[in-house]
């Protein structure tokens, strides 16, 4: 029986074991160092590792990104933490015109071997400023990877996966996981989860059912109540938002033909958007009702937990939404 | 995007100070990239970890268009280093002596450890911001003044009068240059145009 460990001791264990596996791989951010970060993800690695590879930074979001490309071009492996997903806009010039362009400005002779943790999402009463969901402004940029694990074993191997790449790589760890999701991880050093690959979560017949992050939560219980009803809905976890795991949502679609996708991002343009144009392209003829989307509505997240609670999606209103899929 | 190279100049000097390394980081930028915040989270973060790292600005005068006393209430963008606990010094960017002299002070300080150095290096563009900008923000006046202190004339003076350069090595020098560029020049006319496919080409590892 392997071990259990939360979402956030998951992801503390990848950045250790990679530390003392490669010397090159180092983390820096705002108060990661003795304090051991915001969340405590980054505790005890200063104690065991030090200052010049913990490194305690000013509160400089677009020179933790920009230092961390500047290392990465002397074949360092830097892990710059964003405090919250929602300081990223300010490292967004660094992370979209530097680190996802550079490969492309040498032409192929450059790499850039870095990883950017995104601590996301609501339903912790953050508020505006600490609850936010801003993958998709990275799916859009070509040169980057973006994943979003959902379970401690997940959030392990796809940050090793992610430190042992050769590209850009934002990594979006939900807060609201941190210390509620438990289970087993990889072992060993060299179990990695691969970048790109989707995992069905429950299998079914009757509805596919596409979500990531924390919405794999009321997603699966979603598909447990329709269950009940005699509604078979396979559940797939993207993982990997960019790039996104085709096969693993054609090869769902030619089982059940009906499509649901479920994001915490607002509506407009996130990944849902992307999957369902993918769809009408590609795979038309699978369906047998138009594709639909669960999302945040088209606002800010509010301090109030009624507020918020009417904006996230939720069991209910996934499963509501489940049932005019297949009732279609 | 201007400015953005020197968050990226302080990472590598980050790795030459975990390295213990002898390597010292120059970063160029205009006296217009000091308004940048990268320039600010850079130099910050370089004079907080004592980084081997010389930056020079290359005031020109303008950004693009804009003279300097509409972009900054400061005469020298030297002074900024003060503000990140470091020397800042300007100087004649036109004159080949002052600015090595600053170098080997500003190298020195970063191989002893003692940190960056910003040299703000004083100078003049003659042409405009781009080969389709006529300048007529500026005087003809101005620019005559500043031809006049053009740098690689006043230095071939300062050597000829000390014998170091006579009429033949300067030839010599003026050739090589010459053909350095010709070279350049036909190195880029007779490369191959790009396959369409080079256009989604480089993007990942």
């Amino acid at each position: 029986m392997s071990k259990e460990l939360s979402y956030l001791e998951a992801i503390r264990e990848a950045l250790a074991e990679e530390m003392r596996r490669d010397p090159k791989v180092f983390v820096l951010g705002e108060d990661v160092g003795a304090y051991g970060g915001a969340f405590g993800v980054t505790q005890g690695l200063h104690e065991e590792f030090g200052d010049l590879r913990v490194v305690d930074t000013p509160i400089s979001e677009s020179a933790i990104i920009g230092i961390s490309v500047g290392a990465s071009q002397r074949g360092y492996r830097p892990v710059a933490e964003m405090q919250f997903a929602d300081f990223i806009s300010c490292g967004f010039d660094q992370i979209v015109n530097q680190a996802a362009t550079l490969r492309f400005r040498y032409g192929g002779r450059a790499t850039v071997p870095i990883v950017v943790r995104a601590p996301s999402g609501g339903n912790v009463g953050g508020g505006l400023y600490h609850s936010q969901n801003p993958e998709a402004w990275f799916i859009h940029r070509p040169g980057l990877k973006v994943v979003a694990p959902s379970t401690p074993y997940d959030a392990k191997g796809l940050l090793k996966a992610a430190i042992r790449d050769d590209n850009p790589v934002v990594y979006f760890e939900h807060k609201y996981l941190y210390r509620r999701a438990k289970g087993p991880v990889p072992e060993g050093d060299d179990e990695i989860v691969p970048i790109g690959a989707a995992a069905v979560r429950r299998e079914g017949s009757d509805a596919t059912l596409v979500a990531y992050g924390a919405m794999m939560l009321p997603s699966l219980e979603a598909a447990d109540r329709l269950a009940k009803e005699g509604v078979e809905v396979e559940v797939i976890d993207l993982r990997t938002l960019l790039p996104f795991d085709k096969p693993a949502i054609f090869q769902s679609l030619d089982k059940t033909s009906r499509l649901l996708i479920v994001q915490e991002d607002v509506k407009t343009l996130g990944i849902a958007s992307e999957i369902s144009a993918v769809i009408m392209e590609e795979k038309f003829d699978a369906l047998d009702a138009p594709v639909m989307r669960v999302t945040y509505p088209d606002t800010h997240p509010p301090f109030s937990h009624i507020l918020e609670a009417a904006n996230l999606p939720n069991a209910d209103t996934i499963a509501a939404a489940l049932r005019r899929l297949v009732e279609y | 995007m201007l400015g953005a190279n020197l968050p990226v100049a302080a990472g590598i000097g980050f790795t030459f100070k975990m390295e213990k390394s002898d390597n010292v980081v120059i970063a160029y930028f205009g006296e217009g990239a000091s308004n940048v915040g990268d320039f600010h989270e850079a130099l910050n973060f370089a004079g907080v970890q004592q980084l081997p790292i010389v930056f020079i600005c290359e005031n020109n005068q303008y950004a693009y268009s804009v003279p300097l006393e509409k972009t900054m209430a400061i005469d020298d963008v030297a002074i900024r280093a003060e503000g990140y606990g470091f020397e800042g010094v300007a100087i004649n960017g036109n004159d080949v002596l002052a600015v090595y002299q600053a170098m080997q002070g500003a190298l020195a300080r970063a191989r002893s450890g003692d940190g960056p150095t910003l040299i703000e290096c004083k100078t003049y563009r003659w042409h405009g911001h781009s080969e389709h900008d006529k300048a007529f923000y500026r005087t003809d006046e101005e620019l005559a003044m500043w031809k006049s202190r053009d740098p690689i004339p006043t230095f071939t003076t300062y050597l000829r009068a000390r014998h170091v350069l006579d009429d033949a090595k300067l030839k010599e020098i003026e050739d090589q240059a010459a053909q350095t560029i010709d070279d350049a020049v036909e190195f880029a006319s007779n490369a191959p145009d790009p396959a369409a496919a080079d256009a989604v080409a480089d993007l990942y590892a």
